[in-house]
C-alpha cells in the first residue's frame, strides 16, 4: 500500500461518510428553488469522493513509513491538549512556564540561560504587555 | 472613485508619530525574525495578527506588511552566511551569496541582497498603487457570474500550481470549501456542522484555522524534527577593506538591468495568485545567468546572481496585493493572513475596500513605501546585529512561539475555543503537509468558501435553470475558457515537477 493510495482512499471514504451519514445528520433539508444549505456541502462531498477515487487509481508513489516524528507530533498534540484541558481551570499564563519548560527540554536545550528566558522571560513579557500595558485579560 | 483629497489624506495618515514608530518595529522584527532559519515572516505574521486587533486599521496592516518586507531581507542573512535560507524565497540567493562569503565579503554579499531587495519591492508597490485603483472599477463591474467563474479559474491555477499533484490540489482546495461550510449557511441561516457547539454557529474563526494551519503546524515540525542549535559558519571580519564590505554605486548601477528584469519577473509571478515567491527568485536567476557574458561565474559569487534573486523575490509581495486589493482574492499565504487581519478589523477585502475604505487603502500604500525606506535604513545598520541572531537556539525560538500563538488566539477569540480550533488545525495541517496536500490552498478556498457559496447561489437564480443564459456573460465565459486551458496545460505538464510554491514542503 503507498501513503498517496491511501490517502485518496480516505478522502473518498469521507466523500461518502459525508453524504450519507453527516450531511443528513448535520445539515437541515430546505424546500428551496435555488441553493439549498444542502446542495454545496453535497457537491464538495461528490468531488471529494471523484477526486478520492483518482488519487486511489492513479499514483503508486511513496510507501508508508510510520516515521518518528509523526509518532512525536501525536505525543506533543497530547501534551499540548492537556495543557488545553488544565486552562480550564487555571489560566494558562500561569501553566505557560512549564509548558515552556518541557518543550525546551525535549529539544534538549540545557542551558540556565536560554532556560531562563525561555521559561520565565517570554511568559513574563506577554503578561506584561498583554495585560498590564494593554489592560487585556489573559487566557 | 477615490478623489485626490482621499488619496493624500491616506498617505499622510502614514506620517504619523505612532505609524513610523510601528513601521520600524515591525521591519526590526521581520528582519530579526527572517534571519532566524526556519521561522521565516508568514510565521511571524501569523504570530503577530492577534496582537494587530488592539491597534488601528492602518498600524496593523503595517505590522503585517513591516514583518513581510524586513522578513525578505532577513531571510537573505543565512542563505549568505550558513548557505541555509531563513526563507525558501532566499534559496536563490544563496547560490551566490555564499560563496562570495566563502571569499571574505560577507558584508558586501548581504549589502548587494539588501539594495536589490528594496529595489524589487519599490518597483512592485509603485505598479500595485498604480494599477490598483483602475483594476477595482473593473472588478466593480462583475456580477456574481463573473465573480464565480473568476474564483473557479483561480481554483484551478492555484490547486495546478502550488504542489506537485493537481488531485491533491484539488482536494485541499474542497477540504477547505467544506470547513467553510461549517457555521449557519449564507442564504437560508440554518446551522450546519456545529454538532451541538454553538461558538460554531457564526462559522470557524478565520484567525485560528490559518494559524493552527501555517504556524503551530510548522512549530509542531520544527519541533518533531530538532536538529539542535544553529550555528554560523561563516563570521564577519572586524577588520576589512571598504570595497570588500561595501557596495559602490557602480557595482549597482551595474547591476540596473539585472535588478529591473528580476523586478518584472517578480511582479508578473506575483499577479497569478499561487505561484509564490520562490519561483520568481529562481526565473529570474536562470534569465540572468543565460543573458550574462560569463555564466561560468554564476555559483562562485557573482552580484548579478544575488541582485537577480533577491530583486524577483521580493517583487512577489507587492504584487501579490493587486489581486486582494483588487477582487479579494489572497493570491499567497502572506496575502490570505493579511486578509485576516482586515477581517478582524471588520473590513471586507475586494474592489469595495477602495470605495468605502479610500483613505486606509492609500494609507496602507504608503506604508508600504515607507516600509521600504524603513527596510533600507534598518539593513543598512543591522546586518551586523542580525548576523549574529542566526545563533538563536531553536529551543527558546519555537517555545516562545508557540506561548504566543496560544495567548494571541485566546485574547482574539475570548477564550479557549479558538486555541482549540488551532490546536485541530494544526494537526491536520501537520498531516496534510505530511502528506502533500497544502495548507496553503486549504487556506486559500477556506477563506473564499463563503463568497464562492454566495455567488453560486446568486448565479443559479440569475440563469434561472438554464445554463444557455451563461452566453449572455461573456466575462464569464472568458474566465471559464481560461479555466479549461490552465487546467489542460497544468496537467500535461510533467508530474515529477518542483513544488513552485514559496512555502509548500
Amino acid at each position: 500500500m503507498y501513503v498517496d493510495k491511501l490517502s485518496g482512499g480516505f478522502f473518498a471514504l469521507l466523500g461518502l461518510i459525508l453524504l450519507f451519514v453527516l450531511i443528513p445528520d448535520q445539515v437541515e433539508l430546505i424546500e428551496s428553488d435555488g441553493l439549498t444549505p444542502q446542495t454545496f456541502p453535497v457537491a464538495i462531498s461528490w468531488l471529494l469522493v471523484i477526486t478520492g477515487c483518482t488519487q486511489l487509481v492513479i499514483t503508486n508513489k511513496s510507501k508508508i513509513e510510520i516515521r518518528k516524528e509523526v509518532i512525536r507530533v501525536i505525543a506533543l498534540c497530547s501534551i499540548f491538549a492537556g495543557f488545553i484541558y488544565i486552562a480550564s481551570w487555571i489560566q494558562f499564563i500561569y501553566l505557560s512556564p512549564l509548558l515552556a519548560f518541557l518543550l525546551m527540554k525535549y529539544m534538549k536545550e540545557n542551558r540556565l540561560l536560554w532556560l531562563g528566558l525561555g521559561t520565565l522571560c517570554t511568559p513574563f513579557c506577554i503578561w506584561f504587555c498583554v495585560h498590564v500595558l494593554l489592560g487585556r485579560e489573559l487566557i | 472613485m477615490v478623489d485626490l483629497a482621499t488619496i493624500l489624506a491616506g498617505f499622510a495618515d502614514v506620517f504619523t508619530l505612532s505609524t513610523i514608530l510601528y513601521v520600524l518595529l515591525d521591519v526590526v522584527i521581520g528582519q530579526f525574525v527572517g534571519a532566524i532559519p526556519g521561522i521565516g515572516p508568514v510565521m511571524a505574521m501569523a504570530i503577530a495578527i492577534p496582537f494587530s486587533f488592539v491597534m488601528s486599521p492602518l498600524s496593523a496592516i503595517g505590522l503585517l506588511i513591516g514583518i513581510n518586507k524586513g522578513g525578505l531581507v532577513g531571510g537573505a542573512i543565512p542563505a549568505i552566511l550558513m548557505n541555509t535560507p531563513g526563507t525558501p524565497d532566499a534559496a536563490a540567493t544563496a547560490l551566490d551569496g555564499y560563496p562570495l562569503s566563502k571569499k571574505g565579503k560577507p558584508l558586501k554579499s548581504m549589502k548587494m541582497a539588501l539594495y536589490s531587495s528594496v529595489t524589487g519591492d519599490v518597483f512592485a508597490d509603485i505598479l500595485l498603487i498604480t494599477v490598483a485603483a483602475p483594476l477595482a472599477i473593473i472588478a466593480l463591474q462583475m456580477g456574481p457570474v463573473e465573480v464565480l467563474s473568476l474564483m473557479i479559474c483561480a481554483f484551478a491555477v492555484i490547486a495546478g500550481l502550488i504542489g506537485n499533484s493537481v488531485t491533491k490540489g484539488i482536494i485541499s482546495a474542497l477540504l477547505g470549501l467544506l470547513f467553510a461550510t461549517v457555521g449557519s449557511d449564507p442564504q437560508h441561516f440554518t446551522p450546519r456542522f456545529i454538532f451541538q457547539w454553538f461558538e460554531l454557529f457564526e462559522g470557524l474563526p478565520l484567525a485560528p484555522v490559518a494559524i493552527g494551519m501555517l504556524a503551530i503546524s510548522e512549530i509542531l515540525n520544527k519541533l518533531a524534527k530538532h536538529s539542535g542549535t544553529a550555528q554560523a559558519v561563516i563570521s564577519i571580519p572586524k577588520e576589512q577593506a571598504a570595497e570588500d564590505k561595501c557596495i559602490s554605486f557602480k557595482e549597482y548601477w551595474s547591476c540596473r538591468f539585472t535588478n529591473i528584469r528580476g523586478a518584472f519577473i517578480g511582479v508578473l509571478i506575483g499577479i497569478v495568485p499561487g505561484v509564490g515567491s520562490t519561483a520568481a527568485a529562481f526565473l529570474s536567476y536562470s534569465l540572468t545567468k543565460r543573458r550574462s557574458k560569463e555564466p561560468e561565474s554564476f555559483g562562485k559569487g557573482n552580484l548579478h546572481g544575488i541582485a537577480a534573486s533577491e530583486s524577483a523575490n521580493s517583487a512577489v509581495t507587492g504584487a501579490s496585493m493587486i489581486p486582494l486589493f483588487t477582487l479579494g482574492i489572497p493570491g499567497s499565504v502572506n496575502a490570505a493572513l493579511i486578509i485576516s487581519a482586515l477581517m478582524i478589523q471588520g473590513f471586507e477585502p475586494g474592489p469595495l475596500l477602495f470605495e468605502n475604505q479610500g483613505q486606509l487603502v492609500y494609507g496602507i500604500f504608503g506604508t508600504m513605501l515607507l516600509a521600504n525606506i524603513i527596510n533600507l535604513c534598518v539593513g543598512q545598520f543591522g546586518l551586523r546585529l542580525w548576523s549574529r541572531i542566526v545563533m538563536a537556539p531553536e529551543s527558546f525560538i519555537y517555545s516562545s512561539s508557540l506561548l504566543l500563538c496560544v495567548i494571541g488566539i485566546g485574547l482574539t477569540t475570548g477564550g479557549l475555543f479558538g486555541v482549540v480550533i488551532m490546536l485541530i488545525f494544526a494537526v491536520l495541517g501537520y498531516f496534510m503537509t505530511a502528506l502533500g496536500y497544502s495548507s496553503i490552498i486549504f487556506i486559500i478556498a477556506f477563506f473564499l468558501g463563503p463568497r464562492f457559496e454566495m455567488s453560486l447561489g446568486q448565479t443559479l437564480v440569475l440563469l434561472d435553470g438554464n445554463p444557455a443564459n451563461f452566453l449572455e456573460y461573456p466575462v464569464g465565459i472568458f474566465f471559464l475558457a481560461l479555466t479549461l486551458v490552465s487546467a489542460w496545460w497544468l496537467v500535461k505538464k510533467p508530474t515529477n515537477k518542483t513544488p513552485l510554491n514559496s512555502t509548500t514542503k
